[in-house]
Order: C-alpha cells, then structure tokens, then sequence
C-alpha cells in the first residue's frame, strides 16, 4: 500500500499530481521532533488481510455511508510523547499494530454537491508491546477482523451509527499464552464520546486506572454529551478589565433558569431516520434524543453573582487542577474538548 | 480507542487457542468464528462458533 502524498513542490494546491515532486503526508500527525509520521510502506505484514466493514445510510448505493477499514500496519515513528509520562507515547507506539480508518461518503454543501470521501485519521486497536489485560502482545493476527455492530450484547439488535464496529483479532503473548481478542468502538448517541468511555470512564494510558470519570460527571451512552473546559486570561496588571465568564455566560441571569449557551444545547433537536442509523433487519433506526448536555468545566470558582464557573461537571470540579496528580488535567485535554474565550 | 471485551458478570472473556497463525473472523453481530488446530486426533483442526456473548461456542465442522 501507498500511503497519502503531499505536494512538495508543483502548483501549490496542496495535492500531490502526476509530476510533482511529493512526499508522504502525516497521515499520523507529527512526533516530537516535528517528523510527519504515516505508515511506513514496508510495515505491512504479507499475506495480511485488508477488512472493510460498511454501513449503508440516507440515500441509496454508497452516498452518505460509512466504512471502516481495518489493516495491520506500523507508523514510521512513535506519536508525541505524554506529556507527564516521560518515555511513553501519548496516542500509539512505533511497533506494529492493527488499525481502523474511518471513511465517511458525503456530498458536498454547494455545487457542483459532488460525492466525496472523508477519511479520518488512523487509530491503533492494539499494537505489539501493549498490555492486554496484563498479557504483553507479541504478535497479532488477522483474518477478517471487523464487523458491524448489528447486535448488543444480550443479541438484541441494536441502531447502527457511523463509525459504529467490533473488530477480533488473534494475539500471541509474550509470555507464551494466545488470545483471541474481540473489542467494541460503538458511539451509540454520536456525541463522539464512546460508550464506553460514558459507562466507565477513560483509561488514557491503559494502566487500569481511570484517569477520566466521565461517568461520574454525569455522562450517559444513549443521551448526547458535550464537554467543555474553558479557560480565560488572567486579569492583567494595569488593566480595569476582567476577561472571567460573567453572569450568563455559564450561570444564569436572574429570571433565567440556565444560561442562553446552555439551553442552546438543551434545545438541539432530535436526529432521526436513516441518516443517523440503521438496523439490520431494515427496520425504523432508534432516534438520537433531543438535547445536548453541555458540562462546563470553569474550575472551582465564582462568578460576579457567587454562581460557579463550572456546570453539570459532577464530581468533576473536585478533580480541578489537582497539584498531585497533574497528568490528570493533561489526559482530560486529550480527551476533550477546548473553549477559548476572549473578551 | 476500543473496549477490549469482557464476558457478562465482568470475567474475562478470554479463552486459549492451539493455533500457529489464528484466524479469528467476526460477523455483523458479533459472533466470532475461529479456527483451531486439535490434539485429538492428532495436526486435526475445526472451526467453533463464538457466539456474540462470547461466552459458548458451537463446533461447526471439524
């Protein structure tokens, strides 16, 4: 396989055309030292499987349907380091692993609404030298390796969203023992939070130990979800201004019952038919609720009107900027999402 | 990132294979072929059926 090209030099539209000079893009982003990571074209195993998975959505043949491609592969290099965990990737190794691409076919908003592809960037199911439930992956195998996620666990069947998928694959240890590995990416409310993310929290580093507790900040698989760290410019020697949140920006104004940004959400309709989902046995698709719970996370203090910073964060302002577990704040922004506000 | 799976009642769902190069396929709901070599009869294999709760299988030829 040949991965994505980039335009060295030639007419500088950015895509690489027969004559130019080109270069692999950073299909994988960039490590540390600013070197494009993509997947090294020598790192395929032979004789490796290639798997796709598709689920058909809104309009009839390929239009507005999702696919998933599912390959081994290994990256040129290891992605940025963890910032707060000296030596260890923050997103995937350097070693061989089995990745997913997501690629989502859509039309375009103005003329001439042709069809176009949007693949997402890679991301790392297992990788050689990850701990799989304490067992150190040595090798990995594939067969076909992904599916759709038609049916639950009890195997009731259940609505399929884009991006939705299960994938198994084989693994050996290094310790000797052998596997057969079946995980789940499964977004069932398509707020972008996986389920079970929203069910058990985030494990960013994989050490067993939850390092985000979306749960307890009141997410919910089924129900749409938006997290939100704000932050603001402290206030400024010399200056009368303030830049912090003022009343009814996150608390509400007197003879308000929330604050306009959070109804705004609140009010998001419900999504329904086939765009959204589908069953395998063509049946109505469950709707995605009405409503976006929106979470501000503002920290631990008080706007003008004593009201917090922070909204619908649960037990996650306690968590605020703990001095003696600072990676906590970085994995929660690698995570989430980011508001910068300015006056 | 994915769940890696867990039976129903939070064991493990995990179980040994004798196979040099397993080949593991996965259907639309979940289930998990997979095939195995044998001891008995001896270099024999079949293929067993994973169902989607991972936590039975079925032999489907052998």
């Amino acid at each position: 396989m040949t991965g994505l090209q980039a335009e060295l030099s030639g007419n500088g539209n950015g895509i690489c055309e027969y004559g130019e000079l080109c270069v692999p893009a950073a299909e994988l982003g960039f490590d540390d030292n600013g070197n494009a990571l993509y997947f090294s074209p020598t790192g395929y195993p032979t004789g490796s499987r290639v798997a796709v998975t598709n689920l058909g959505l809104g309009a009839d043949g390929i239009a507005d349907d999702s696919f998933v491609i599912s390959f081994v592969g290994t990256p040129t290099g290891a992605s940025r380091t963890n910032p707060w965990l000296p030596n260890v990737p923050l997103f995937f190794s350097a070693n061989q692993g089995l990745w997913t691409i997501r690629v989502d076919v859509q039309n375009q908003l103005g003329p001439p609404n042709a069809m176009v592809v949007h693949p997402t960037t890679a991301i790392a199911v297992a990788q050689i030298g990850d701990l799989i439930y304490g067992y150190k992956i040595a090798a990995i195998g594939v067969n076909g390796q992904i599916g759709n996620a038609a049916k639950d666990e009890t195997n009731e069947f259940r609505t399929m969203r884009r991006g939705d998928h299960r994938v198994a694959f084989w693994a050996s240890t290094t310790s000797g023992e052998q596997m057969i590995v079946r995980g789940n990416h499964l977004d069932s409310d398509q707020d972008g939070l996986l389920d079970h993310w929203e069910t058990t929290g985030i494990d960013m580093d994989q050490d067993g130990v939850v390092d985000l507790d979306l749960p307890a900040m009141g997410a919910n698989p089924n129900v749409r979800h938006l997290f939100v760290e704000m932050d603001w410019i402290a206030d400024q020697p010399g200056y009368i201004i303030s830049f912090q949140p003022v009343p009814g920006v996150v608390s509400p104004l007197p003879g308000q019952l929330t604050a306009p940004l959070a109804s705004m959400f609140a009010n998001a309709p419900e999504l329904t038919g086939n765009m959204y989902g589908a069953l395998y046995d063509g049946g109505n698709p469950a709707a995605i609720p009405a409503g976006i719970t929106l979470h501000i996370d503002g920290g631990s203090g008080q706007d003008l009107r004593e009201r917090p910073f922070s909204l619908n964060m649960g037990a996650g302002p306690s968590e605020w900027r703990r001095p003696d577990r600072p990676e906590w704040n970085q994995q929660r922004r690698a995570a989430g999402n980011h508001l910068l506000r300015q006056a | 990132m994915y769940l890696l799976e867990q039976a129903q009642g939070g064991s493990l769902a995990q179980f040994g294979v004798k196979a040099e190069n397993g080949q593991p396929a996965i259907d639309d709901n979940g289930d998990v072929l997979l095939y195995q070599e044998t001891t008995v009869p001896s270099n024999g294999f079949q293929l067993m059926l994973y169902q989607n709760n991972l936590t039975t299988f079925q032999v489907i030829a052998d």
